[in-house]
């Protein structure tokens, strides 16, 4: 009998027992803590999620706990410090959700469906995240910075310029932070892109176009667990008009402001970043072609124009919902070359330098650029004028930085530095702002069928 | 089929590397596409945090840890960590997620194995193993050990690859109780099946049984008398060496696995099922008797390869007591799943 089959009749003896135990007293977790015994050690440090507040713990509360809450929170369960105290949501299937996975992790969070409860039984908060619908931003944004609370809102600041002004008059008023969510002001791929190689070390040369664009999938509407619908006296109560509409509020003008909004704006931001100004005239075209029923437009795609000390620059924008081709992404095109990025990495990391460009090996000796082997070098050992054969390839310099951790993180990381005061917004009100001026007057332009103009003052509040 | 039997609502989506498919019966068309996009989106994040090709996942953040660091990492990260701990442990070290690096070592560009010394097996080694990793449960961290034995800056590698495929499908499924739909079936790529409820005629379900007739045993049908089981409320994982080779290392000697030519394994969850069937493919068929006699609710099938004299007789396949019971004939060109 080898030794393995002398085992298995030795467990047949045990089994008796385990199954006589089993009906006891679960022995099937008795034998796997047993299991993970040997695998978990002792707590390396004291759990920092739940005890007592340190000198740079944060109380965190999370209003709106659908899709982008939830990255939001994902986000920010990996940055220490960060203690998730309160959650709320009018869907109680979220709370269920959100607020289960928290408290698995050892939050010590209570649930809420009403802002207003919440606000009016957390006192120790310090901040608070704001990703419900664009509509009730500004109410919830100000209400909280009222009560003394710090607060990251999403983009867009709202689907209401008037409401988005109120956001930065009640910052003003209560000195309170507000941070809106266009996250890649403090990814340190797109600072490095835009402030070091294209402002400072002027790589590109004079940036004349930009184009950015973010493709999606058909896609059908967001449904729900028949057993989670709210009652309809409850959205009425939140100002819902429907089940369908809560849930697909992205498509309706009263609540948001379509996919141009919830897309182009985290790109379209980049173009004021990148010239540091604001554009002065937009084309646009667009129109609810594709779904039945949705009140926003599923495609659009517009011009901007931005005025800068150097000339005209433009910018061309599209977003579509029908096809995913080329996915998102955004190009930056100058005279001695083109810089491509994209949030995700591999969808675009690169700069290609046109064939008279000056030479970029100093910034790769910096470490400003991966150093690359230029496609095509230049014909030295033959006495002739041209070397004449295929056109000449520009070389292409991949962007020297990763972000190695959630793209949202960062912008997160900024906001709670600035709150411990070690750090400045990277996107406080006023300037997104600036964007949701640009952004809005894009599906004004589609409807009016016309180009229209800024004010330079319209972008003041 | 009888035209008045109630069709199947077929979904399909690609994430983790393969094609998850979820099969709906006895529900309304919409709502049924609404509850598969839902699930979708849900293993879409799961991909985010579990898979360590997207370089700002939990994983891939885990594996750039120097040793001595430590991560706080997510729900659905340290439950993948802690169950593969666990199976880790009851199979005696047979299913590790950390010998990544060892297969490297010894496979060529091409895939093939090649020789290497006992000596430079013996480093490669000591630098892999689950007691590296340290799995805080009081505040969802995991530190990684330095290795014994190994240069101390050396990583680990951490790969969910035979684990969280099936774990996603049991979070769809938890989804799915949420939108009440009782009878479905979720599979990753068909390599873990998740049959819950019933199936019906339209799944080729016999008449007065209640499950999803699934397709198992593969081409040692006739050895094993039996090409299908019925489930209803668990899962199957198959795990073998005819799809991308033999790919399986065993853990405990570092060296390819050579005691199945193929494995089945059925459990509770998908997420073990799927472990279990990769640790059956390198444990002997008595140290899979033997766990699945401690593991009540596990169920095997694997096939071994003879040896000597007996190889005339051909390839043997060993099965349960609670496999077989769940045995189906499926006549040909029934609709076996």
């Amino acid at each position: 009998m080898s030794s393995n089959e002398k085992q298995n009749v030795d467990l047949k003896v045990d089994r008796r027992t385990f199954l006589q135990s089993a009906a006891a007293a679960g022995a099937s977790l008795a034998l796997s803590g047993n299991a993970l015994a040997q695998a978990v050690a002792q707590p390396a440090k004291p759990a920092t999620v739940a005890g007592p507040k340190g000198i740079d713990d944060l109380n965190v509360g999370v209003i709106g706990l659908g899709a982008q809450g939830q990255v939001l929170i994902e986000a920010a369960s990996g940055i220490p410090g960060v203690k998730f105290k309160a959650v709320c949501d009018i869907w109680e299937y979220h709370q269920k959700l959100v607020g289960g996975r928290l408290k698995k992790t050892g939050h010590d969070v209570k649930l809420y469906e009403d802002y207003r409860e919440l606000l009016a039984q957390e006192k120790d908060l310090d901040a608070v995240v704001v990703a419900t619908p664009d509509w009730m931003h500004a109410e919830i944004a100000n209400a909280c910075m009222e009560a003394g609370k710090h607060v990251y809102c999403e983009k867009e600041m709202s689907n209401n310029l008037e409401k988005a002004r109120s956001m930065v008059a009640t910052q003003r008023k209560t000195g309170k932070l507000l941070q809106i969510g266009h996250q890649r002001r403090s990814n340190p791929r797109y600072i490095h892109a835009i402030d070091r190689l294209i402002r400072e070390a002027k790589l590109l040369g004079r940036v004349t176009h930009a184009y950015a664009q973010w493709n999606r999938s058909v896609a059908d509407p967001l449904g729900w667990p028949k057993k989670y619908a709210i009652e309809q006296a409850k959205l009425d109560k939140y100002g819902y008009v429907s089940m369908e509409q809560f849930r697909n509020w992205r498509w309706y003008k009263k609540y948001g402001g379509g996919p141009i909004v919830d897309l182009g704006s985290h790109q379209i931001d980049l173009f004021s970043w990148l010239w540091e100004c604001n554009p002065s005239a937009i084309v646009a075209m667009g129109g609810a072609d594709y779904y039945k029923g949705n009140e926003w437009y599923d495609n659009v795609m517009t011009i901007y124009e931005y005025h800068t000390p150097e000339g005209i620059n433009r910018a061309y924008y599209q977003v579509l919902t029908t096809t995913k081709r080329g996915g998102f992404y955004e190009q930056f095109m100058g005279v001695n070359g083109a810089l491509t990025i994209s949030e995700v990495a591999a969808r675009g990391d690169t700069v290609e330098r046109e064939a008279h460009a000056p030479s970029w090996d100093e910034y790769a000796k910096k470490g400003w650029l991966k150093p690359v082997k230029e496609a095509i070098k230049p014909t030295t050992t033959r006495n002739v004028a041209v070397d004449v054969r295929v056109t000449a390839e520009a070389g292409k310099w991949p962007l020297p930085i990763e972000l190695l951790k959630p793209a949202h993180q960062p912008h997160l990381e900024n906001f709670f530095d600035a709150i411990r005061g070690r750090a400045k917004l990277n996107c406080p009100g006023e300037v997104a702002y600036e964007t949701a001026v640009a952004v809005l007057k894009a599906n004004d332009a589609v409807a009016a069928g016309r180009k229209m103009e800024f004010k330079h003052d319209e972008f003041k509040v | 089929m009888t035209p008045d039997v109630p069709p199947l609502h077929r979904f399909a989506h690609e994430a983790m590397t393969t094609e998850f498919e979820v099969v709906v019966a006895g529900q309304e068309e919409t709502y049924a596409r609404q509850a598969a996009a839902a699930v979708f989106n849900e293993i879409d994040r799961l991909e985010g945090i579990l898979s360590r090709f997207q370089p700002v996942s939990d994983i891939a953040q885990l594996n750039r840890l120097r040793p001595g660091e430590s991560l706080r990492v997510c729900l659905e990260a340290f439950e993948c960590l802690q169950l593969a701990a666990q199976v880790h442990a009851d199979t005696g070290g047979a299913f590790d997620i950390t010998v990544g690096p060892l297969m490297n070592l010894m496979r060529d560009a091409k895939g093939n194995w090649q020789r290497i010394t006992d000596a430079e097996l013996a480093v490669a080694r000591a630098a892999v193993g689950m007691e590296r990793l340290v799995l805080n449960p009081q505040d969802f961290t995991v530190t990684v050990r330095p290795a014994a034995g190994a240069e101390p800056s050396t990583r680990l590698e951490v790969d969910l690859g035979a684990i969280g495929k099936g774990y996603a499908l049991d979070k769809a499924a938890e989804l799915l109780s949420d939108w009440e739909i009782p009878d479905v079936l979720l599979h990753s790529g068909t390599s873990s099946v998740l049959a819950l409820g019933n199936g019906g005629e339209a799944a080729g379900c016999p008449a007065g049984k209640n499950g999803w007739p699934l397709g198992v045993a593969g081409d040692w049908a006739d050895k094993a008398g039996f090409d299908a089981v019925l489930l209803s409320g668990a899962a199957l994982s198959g795990s073998g060496t005819e799809v991308k080779g033999q790919h399986v290392l065993d853990p405990r000697t570092g060296r390819p696995a050579s005691n199945h030519l193929a494995a089945w394994a059925i459990a509770s969850s998908a997420a073990l099922s799927d472990a279990l069937s990769t640790a059956f493919m390198v444990m002997t068929t008595a140290e899979v008797n033997s766990y699945c006699w401690s593991h009540v609710e596990v169920a095997a099938l694997v096939v071994e390869k003879r040896r000597g004299l007996l190889r005339m007789l051909g390839d043997k396949a060993t099965a349960t007591p609670t496999f077989v019971a769940r045995a189906l004939r499926c006549e040909k060109g029934s609709s076996c799943v």
